[in-house]
């Protein structure tokens, strides 16, 4: 994870610690209640444009996870 | 006439106890006698009767060995017979309620239907197709369009909404199409099912099967049971007196008494005894007190074996003989390269 | 890949001539040892046989072995290994000639 956000700007100081300097790349997470896929920034509210639930899940790791079939 | 044994052969079985467990056929137990071992006097005296077999298990007779022998071949079966079964498992996707890690273990339990001779075992080295089968399993879950709007039954509502044995599909590498033409490597079983799912849930796993063995994993284990036990012997001492024919006859398992309809005579069946499971009920009655006696034969060993595998019941027993010989062979080239080594006190020591 | 051990070692306290001896056998268990042990116990030169798994943690077992008359036990120990390759050949044959004379009742199992 860069430090410095994609735009160029010197990391902010106060307000954020390291690591927490917002990102605005989108992520996708599924509504808890409904199901459905929502695109949220980083600040945005997290409520579902569909039903306006407020839980959501973050969506499963599209990376490949080895097992033992142990 | 009742069939009698050697009353050394016999294990005594009391109400509370048994007796004469241990085999005591060595040199120099009995003075006089010869009991050193000679490959002649064992053929003479060995049995193998198969008794009843079906697609998926054998029942023979091993009689005539010592309890050691006919256990080595029972533990051998169940564990150092090799089999194929899945090993890695690379997981993609997999958003059905059941973890991937439980998954996993799941489907590693799947019988496959490869014939192990096929396949060599996979030591460190690296997957090759010789040593390795690979497997894709990708099934989604969707509404079906036409579902009864009252329905609520999954079969109605949902497509692929089991995830079964039978979606196992094989990838054929290097050489393999051509090896497993025949009989194209599949689950045993097509309808186990791995785990349910509902619409919008979907698996895609990648699946290794090995050649291993069952003391590594019991999944590698070719059979569901491998066991003995010693066929019963049932002695009638005196006459069982007419009244007390039925209640006699009741405390054996079924078929192992015979009561004539006509006179009430009791006598044991010789063909049927094999059936009795040694209850002993009769010796808690005390009016049969000194009419029967109880005892199981040594050296007769009853197996059932049934098979789990790409093995057909009838194979199992060879093989294990075949592993025993091998674990002889090698055991026997090690200790035969002792005695190539030179002086009397340069022998091998090993602490510990 | 780790070198293996080697299969069967004399351990410490043997006698010179091995006419006592205790040999550890590498990766084998009660299948193997209790199998051999009555084999060698069935050598009338053999004065005693007795085998031990000493712990889960080693994967060996302990063969022990003392003969009468001075005689090498390592001797003894592979007329053993012969011998029972030899039972074991025995059975095999007999179960294969009954099996072939498909005298045994054949049943339907529901698989």
């Amino acid at each position: 994870m860069s430090q410095n956000p994609p735009n160029g700007n010197p990391p902010q100081s106060s307000r954020y610690g390291a690591g927490l300097v917002p990102q605005k790349e989108a992520m996708e997470y599924n509504c808890a209640d409904c199901g459905a896929t929502n695109e949220i920034k980083s600040r945005e509210p997290i409520r579902c444009r569909e039903c306006g639930h407020r839980i959501m899940y973050k969506k499963r790791t599209k990376r490949m996870v080895q097992f033992e079939a142990r | 006439m009742a069939q009698s044994y050697d009353p050394r052969r016999l294990v005594g079985i009391r109400a509370e106890r048994v007796t004469d467990v241990s085999s005591r056929d060595f040199p120099g137990h009995y003075p006089g006698e010869d009991h050193s071992w000679s490959l002649e006097r064992f053929r003479e005296n060995l049995t193998v009767k198969i008794q009843r077999a079906s697609e998926r298990s054998i029942e023979f007779d091993l009689v005539g060995v010592d309890a050691s022998i006919a256990n080595a071949f029972r533990r051998i079966m169940i564990a150092e017979v090799p089999t194929i079964c899945i090993e890695n498992v690379y997981v993609y996707n997999n958003t059905t309620v059941i973890a991937d890690e439980i998954l996993a273990q799941r489907i590693g339990l799947i019988p496959l239907n490869v014939d192990p001779k096929q396949m060599d075992m996979k030591l460190d080295e690296d997957s090759t197709d010789r040593n390795t089968l690979v497997f894709t399993l990708r099934l989604e879950c969707t509404r079906k369009p036409d579902a009864p709007k009252d329905s609520t039954v999954p079969s109605e509502l949902y497509e692929n909404y089991e995830l079964l044995s039978g979606h196992l599909t094989w990838e054929p590498a290097g050489e393999q199409a051509d090896v497993f033409a025949k009989n194209p490597p599949a689950p045993t079983n097509p309808n186990i099912v791995l785990a349910k799912l509902r619409p919008g849930q979907a698996v895609d796993i990648t699946l290794h099967a090995v050649k291993g063995v069952g003391k590594d994993h019991a999944k590698f284990s070719p059979v569901a049971t491998a066991s003995y036990r010693l066929l019963p012997n049932i002695v009638i001492k005196k006459p069982i007196p007419p009244h007390l024919a039925e209640k006699f006859q009741k405390c054996f398992s079924p078929g192992v008494i015979h009561v004539d309809p006509r006179t009430k005579a009791v006598s044991v069946d010789e063909k049927n005894k094999r059936k009795d499971t040694v209850s002993r009920e009769v010796l808690r009655h005390p009016e049969f007190e000194g009419y029967v006696e109880l005892s199981r034969v040594r050296d007769y060993f009853l197996f059932s074996v049934e098979s789990e595998s790409a093995y057909l019941p009838q194979r199992l027993f060879p093989e294990a003989i075949t592993v025993m010989r091998a674990k002889l062979a090698n055991i026997r080239r090690a200790a035969e390269a002792l005695l190539d080594q030179p002086g009397d006190t340069d022998v091998v020591m090993t602490d510990s | 890949m780790a070198e293996l051990p080697p299969k069967v070692t004399i351990m410490k306290g043997a006698s010179p001539d091995l006419s006592a001896a205790t040999y550890q056998i590498h990766d084998e268990g009660h299948t193997i040892g209790n199998a051999l042990r009555w084999m060698i116990m069935k050598n009338p030169k053999v004065e005693f046989c007795g085998y031990s798994a000493p712990h889960p943690s080693e994967n060996v077992i302990q063969v022990r072995i003392q003969m009468y008359d001075n005689l090498s036990s390592l001797s003894a120990l592979i007329t053993a290994l012969a011998d029972l390759d030899k039972l074991c050949e025995t059975i095999e044959d007999a179960y294969v000639a009954d099996l072939r004379k498909k005298t045994y009742e054949r049943w339907d199992e529901r698989a």
